[in-house]
């Protein structure tokens, strides 16, 4: 499941959460979020333990220009709250994967 | 594996899948190799030039075909082709997972990539600052100070659309005049956003994480957050040469007037191919498609392939 993100929500569920949370960073007008988008999905169900949501950077402005989004898609990688790692554009499954796994052991 | 297509199309752009849509209308057994959403129409914001759409994102354009391939149920498996080896009367081609794909004919329509700087750090900047793509990326450099690297159409009209949001485009090109068309050039003379800087080269990036100013050729150094690359486009040749097939000085494939490559069994179509100033657009790219889809039928006909 991904959940998604609005000043609404921010706080609650990046900031103020406790252990790992990824964002993606997407726009619907942006090709390759669109390839990017169900690997995210995907991963979301095998990577029970973190997280995952997403941010829609055309309504949510501020956000994006908070966390210094300049191309998208771009994945931020939070542990509570504080971003750890960031990856640009889109990458296979498994190799996003091992990236997240890396920052995470990096972060232990 | 043990399945022979009569052709395999490389690049789901819109010259390999107008291929498609041809080669399926000639009952040849057809598969396509490539990523359609990795097209460079998806970088066009808006297409106002195809017959058909007044007005189109890229991006929904190359859908369209996507969608008019799949009616003619022809295969497309979204994957790159890393290596294609000349067999006696075949083709046997590699993906990216190591799927095997045996095939009697090639149409290449791999298309092109832009080009870089080709500077240190280059890569470690992209999507933080440097970018080659303005429809992607302008709206995240609203308010800021941004310069383009080029001097073409296409660098000029990124800094038009830079100019309606950011704080101010310098752009930097090596002549000592900007070689777009004069109406374009007007424009960019007339608006006080732009400063154009003439008879320079970017020379470094400066930034730790972020980019923040660079250094030009010219020794003087600007602080800027956004650099936008606009200095033409790369064939994708890789594979064309690993199979021995004729380039241009220029880089593009040569073919002849139907689309045949030096190499028997071999087609060429799209934005890879032709001469230097040939036209290269959707229209024209998808109609090479056609084209070399009719020839691997001919030939197949005529027994050559
Ligand atoms: C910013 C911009 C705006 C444009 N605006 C317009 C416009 O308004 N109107 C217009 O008509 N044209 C426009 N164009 C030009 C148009 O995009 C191209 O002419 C057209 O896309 C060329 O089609 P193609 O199929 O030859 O190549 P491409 O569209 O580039 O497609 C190449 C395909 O090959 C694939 N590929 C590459 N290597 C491999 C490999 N090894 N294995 C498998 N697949 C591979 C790619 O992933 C891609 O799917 C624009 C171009 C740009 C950059």
């Amino acid at each position: 499941m991904v959940v998604t993100i609005t000043s609404n929500n921010y706080e609650k569920e990046i900031i103020n959460h406790k252990g790992y949370v990824i964002i993606d960073y997407w726009a619907s007008w942006c090709a390759p979020c669109r390839m990017a988008s169900p690997i995210f999905e995907e991963l979301s169900e095998e990577m029970k333990e973190i997280k995952f949501a997403k941010l829609n950077v055309d309504e949510e402005r501020l956000i994006a220009q908070a966390n210094k989004i300049n191309s998208i898609p771009t994945f931020i990688l939070f542990k509570n709250g504080i971003e750890i790692a960031r990856f640009l554009g889109v990458m296979p499954k498994e190799v996003m994967k091992q990236k997240i796994m890396e920052a995470i052991k990096r972060n232990e | 594996m043990n399945k022979e297509y009569d052709c395999l199309i490389i690049g789901a752009g819109p010259a390999g899948l107008s291929a498609g849509i041809y080669a399926a209308r000639y009952s040849l057994k057809t598969i396509i190799a490539g990523i359609p959403l990795q097209s460079i129409i998806t970088h066009a914001w808006k297409v106002e030039n195809y017959p058909g759409f007044k007005e189109i994102s890229g991006m929904d354009l190359i859908n369209k075909f996507v969608e008019h391939v799949k009616h003619f149920e022809v295969p497309i498996i979204e994957e790159q082709i890393v290596n294609v080896e000349k067999k006696e009367n075949h083709f046997l081609a590699t993906t990216s997972t190591n799927k095997k794909i045996k095939a009697r004919t090639i149409i290449l329509a791999t298309g092109s990539t832009s080009r870089k700087l080709n500077i240190a750090n280059e890569d470690d900047f992209i999507g933080k600052g440097v970018s080659y793509c303005a429809t992607c990326d302008a709206m995240f450099f609203k308010d800021k100070i941004v310069a383009v690297v080029g001097g073409s159409d296409s660098a000029v009209m990124t800094s038009m659309l830079l100019a309606q949001k950011s704080k101010k485009v310098y752009i930097i090109y090596r002549r000592d005049k900007l070689r777009a068309k004069p109406m374009m050039v007007n424009k960019v003379m007339k608006n006080n956003k732009i400063e154009v800087i003439y008879n320079a080269e970017v020379k470094k990036l400066i930034g730790d994480d972020f980019l923040k100013g660079i250094e030009l050729s010219n020794g003087r150094k600007l602080s800027v957050e956004g650099l936008f690359v606009e200095i033409g486009h790369v064939p994708n040749t890789i594979i064309a040469k690993s199979l021995r097939v004729k380039t241009s000085e220029h880089g593009f494939i040569i073919v002849d007037e139907n689309m045949r490559t030096n190499v028997k069994g071999v087609y060429a179509a799209g934005d890879i191919c032709g001469s230097k100033n040939k036209l290269r657009q959707v229209i024209t790219a998808a109609s090479e498609g056609a084209i070399a889809a009719r020839s691997v039928y001919e030939d197949k006909e005529n027994e050559v392939v």
